[in-house]
């Protein structure tokens, strides 16, 4: 047992030395930052309605590039489910290169699809968002379609629902906790969102709090507003998660955590 | 009717989803100067010019340095890690998860912005040594979440076996664990060294004037000169990535065992 | 070579108490298996002596030392698991000779020993294949193997029968037996299966919720158990309850509903009155076809090879009768339907509390 606990220590010292020095730490000293100069960094953010109308377009951006990606991704994961095997591992392999292909890649390669006139602007990131959240979305339906029971669907259709209304009165409710996921995760990814903005935002980009908080830092030398910049911005991708996770309790459906914040 | 319906819209999402990449391996080969579609003729000049461009080769350069150390660093951290989180109970075990998995969570432009203010606040000015640890701390959890994945997958019982005959838990670990944790290990190395490679809103933060990453290489090139030279370096970022992809995927199985 | 003493041997997870063991000694090369349904704390008790759980209080010694807070590895050891616990990345012979390298013998001597062991299991042109290579009996020998060659004090088995498919499981359980009876080692084994338990064991230990309910030979489990539960548990059994009419000397008399009064031995103390519980083995119950007292109906008549199966309901209850030759009435075999007179057998019927 004094093996065991001597050898638990040694196992986790290293780790942990690292992830508080390289990583609470330096949060712990970005939200201190932050209060620099007390509440005057939160006072000119909440008091400016430039900011404000920032947070609220950072906002409403990750819930449209939300709603949309759940609507046009649910019919990919239903094909997805509804494959066989083989058709199976094509799809995972078209789903996954996109998936993994670095985002200024991804951002490149919509430069060079797009008319000169939609290149920069909002549409463009609505569009370059909702493009970079689907495979997520189509793998997260997916697994949660995966676990909805052959059998439970053979029997609605053994009281005689017609394929249409079994979808509608059995799998759509039983892949709630896919949509509620998957939904987290792309609100939280997209609010962080920042390499998009920056290269194709356009006027509108400079007003995602991301860029934002780049800007104030890079170019403005504010450190104090930069950082109260983003606590801000955690402390809402925090309650999004958090709020998120209440609601898939509430509902039992088990436990979602936000991942991949690729930038 | 509506079996066709839903077939056509996959196709055509598909389509979508791919496009993007298609584009730039498609322009990667061309021979022109522009993005004119269709391209004008098949040649691999572009990738000559890379081939003469100083900056993109030391930025790949650095980016592999950067990846190579941030993922041995990972790696080593996590097998101990995983080996504690997925082997033992203890008191704390929620906070300790939290800390060592929360850069998986947490928005990497916050985290990249942090470790910045905090190099600079205790004096550690080499953008080399300040990617390297802003990298392994973001990889940290991607081997964590590998090794675990390879640890539950090893029948526990092996362990007690061989503490029954007659071997130490160190002893268990080097001749039992360890060997039998190998692809475990090997997909943990890659996905970190994708996560690294990969990486773009923390380096940002943490380059310096001669130590740039290729992504970053890439997203200042962009918004200076916008020719196929970037989608040749383009198509070499997405063959290291598909081809390091691959092998994990080959070595685990990970991504079809949680979807399929 | 040693015995096994447990005292005072409790273990809980959590709340529930999964082990609570008075006393139990098992002897010097004895074959000792912990027989009883799963969640019983069979394993857990295994477990306990292996060292792989901690005790929470108790103690176990092993060949008198005591070995409570002995680590695993130091208590020397053999343990068979149930799905073998083979190290994938060694070769046969390399698994074999894994406690032998971690005792610090001479590699000549490793060699001798790993040759010696799997011969004595009948594996000898193993030795170079990795285990994925074989099928499930022969991983079963190579584990068997690997536990016995550093001659360890004691052999633990926990279910390692339960993997292969039952043609093979019985004629392992020959092997097994022959096997520690080479080596004369003691063994504990844990098992659910009550035919393995009968067939290999010196003694079994029947356990129930964490505790012994009784413990004996195979005969005393089979044909004396000490309980209803250890009556069902080893099966074969027919329990039924009746009501104390008289107690005379060593002797009470029983009546169960709707059959003739019976007279039968015991151990406890019973007053008149009482509702009691009648074990009963079904090859020991005569059925008579004719003649008066015919207060049971078969219900159903089965073939069992060997012989033939008579359920019978005799007023709410239901009885087994084996009987090896078909009952006949009226020149035709018995059958569903057909009224009978149930007869037990006072000398064999054991009277248990309900």
């Amino acid at each position: 047992m004094t093996t065991r606990r001597r050898a638990l220590a040694a196992y986790l010292f290293p780790p942990l030395a690292v992830a508080a020095a390289f990583f609470v730490i330096p949060l712990a000293e970005l939200a201190r930052q932050s209060f620099s100069g007390g509440l005057a960094s939160y006072a000119r953010f909440f008091g400016d309605s430039y900011y404000l109308s920032a947070l609220v377009i950072t906002l409403g951006n990750a819930v449209l590039v939300t709603m949309v990606t759940i609507v046009v991704s649910y019919p990919l994961a239903f094909t997805y489910w509804q494959a066989g095997p083989r058709r199976r591992s094509l799809l995972v392999i078209l789903l996954l290169s996109p998936f993994y292909a670095n985002v200024v890649v991804k951002v490149f390669g919509w430069m060079v699809l797009l008319p000169a006139g939609l290149r920069e602007g909002y549409w463009a990131i609505l569009l370059i968002d909702v493009h970079r959240a689907m495979p997520f979305m189509v793998l997260m339906l997916a697994a949660a379609l995966a676990r909805i029971e052959p059998e439970v669907m053979e029997s609605a259709r053994m009281c005689g629902a017609s394929p249409s209304r079994v979808i509608r009165t059995v799998v759509l409710p039983l892949s709630m906790p896919g949509v509620v996921g998957g939904g987290i995760l792309v609100f939280s990814l997209t609010l962080a969102s920042f390499i998009v903005p920056l290269l194709v935002g356009g006027a509108v980009g400079g007003r995602f709090l991301a860029v934002l908080m780049y800007h104030q830092i890079t170019i403005a030398q504010d450190w104090g507003f930069g950082a109260a910049i983003g606590v801000v911005l955690l402390a809402t991708a925090s309650l999004a998660i958090a709020v998120g996770n209440r609601v898939v309790r509430g509902a039992r459906l088990g436990r979602v955590m936000g991942d991949g914040f690729g930038g | 009717m509506g079996k066709a319906l839903l077939t056509g819209y996959n196709a055509l999402a598909y389509i979508f989803l791919l496009a993007p990449i298609a584009i730039v391996l498609v322009f990667s080969f061309s021979d022109g100067a522009g993005f004119a579609f269709p391209p004008s003729g098949f040649s691999l000049r572009w990738f000559r010019y890379l081939a003469g461009r100083d900056e993109f080769i030391t930025a790949a350069v650095v980016s592999l340095q950067v990846a190579a150390l941030a993922s041995i660093g990972a790696v080593a951290l996590g097998t101990p890690a995983s080996l504690a989180l997925a082997r033992e109970r203890f008191r704390g075990k929620g906070v300790v998860e939290a800390v060592l998995m929360g850069p998986l969570v947490l928005p990497g432009i916050i985290l990249g912005i942090a470790l910045l203010q905090y190099f600079t606040a205790i004096g550690l000015t080499r953008s080399f040594e300040r990617l390297v640890l802003g990298h392994l701390v973001v990889c940290m959890p991607y081997a964590i979440r590998s090794i675990s994945a390879g640890l539950y997958g090893i029948d526990p019982s092996l362990e007690e076996a061989s503490r029954t005959l007659g071997a130490s838990h160190w002893r268990t670990l080097r001749r039992v664990v360890l060997p039998q944790l190998r692809p475990g290990i090997a997909a943990a190395f890659l996905f970190s060294f994708i996560t690294s490679f990969d990486n773009v809103v923390i380096s940002i933060y943490l380059i310096g004037a001669d130590t740039v990453t290729l992504p970053i290489r890439i997203l200042n090139y962009i918004e200076w000169q916008f020719d196929p030279s970037i989608a040749a370096i383009s198509t070499i970022v997405l063959v290291v990535t598909i081809g390091l992809v691959s092998a994990a995927e080959a070595l685990t199985g990970v991504i079809r065992k949680t979807t399929m | 070579m040693a015995g096994i003493h447990i005292e005072r041997l409790r273990k809980s997870f959590g709340r529930e108490t999964v082990v609570d063991i008075d006393a139990l000694e098992i002897r010097d090369g004895e074959f000792f298996s912990l027989l009883g349904p799963s969640g019983c704390g069979k394993t857990t008790t295994l477990r306990l002596v292996a060292g792989l759980v901690g005790a929470d209080a108790g103690r176990i010694l092993i060949g008198g030392r005591d070995a409570t807070s002995v680590p695993t590895a130091k208590r020397n050891l053999g343990m068979v698991f149930q799905k073998y616990a083979l190290f994938s990345h060694l070769t046969v012979a390399e698994n074999v000779a894994y406690g032998l390298r971690e005792r610090r013998v001479a590699d000549s001597e490793i060699a001798k020993k790993v040759t010696g062991a799997l011969a004595l299991v009948a594996l000898p042109d193993c030795a170079d294949r990795y285990p994925h290579q074989l099928s499930g009996g022969q991983q079963q020998r190579v584990a068997m193997a690997r536990a016995v060659v550093y001659q360890p004090d004691v052999l633990l088995l926990d279910e390692p029968l339960s993997n292969l498919d039952v043609k093979l499981r019985v004629a392992m359980r020959a092997e097994l037996k022959r096997l520690q009876q080479t080596l004369g080692i003691t063994t504990l084994f844990v098992t659910h299966d009550q035919q393995e338990a009968l067939a290999l064991s010196d003694r079994i230990g029947v356990m129930r919720n964490g505790r012994m309910e009784q413990v004996g030979t195979p005969q005393e489990i089979y044909d004396a158990p000490a309980s209803v539960f250890v009556a069902d548990f080893v099966g074969g059994t027919n329990v039924l309850g009746g009501v104390v009419r008289g107690v005379a000397g060593a002797s009470v008399e029983v009546e169960i509903d709707g059959c003739a009064p019976l007279s039968a031995g015991h151990a406890g103390s019973f007053a008149a009155g009482a509702a009691v519980n009648v074990a009963m083995k079904p090859e020991r119950v005569r059925l008579a076809a004719s003649g008066p007292g015919r207060t049971g109906e078969v219900e159903s008549v089965a073939y069992l090879g060997s012989g033939f199966s008579y359920l019978v309901r005799v007023g709410s209850q239901r009885v087994e009768a084996r009987i090896p030759d078909a009952v006949m009435v009226d020149g035709r075999p018995l059958k569903a339907g057909d009224r009978v007179a149930v007869v037990f057998d006072g000398a064999t019927a054991r009277i248990l509390d309900p």
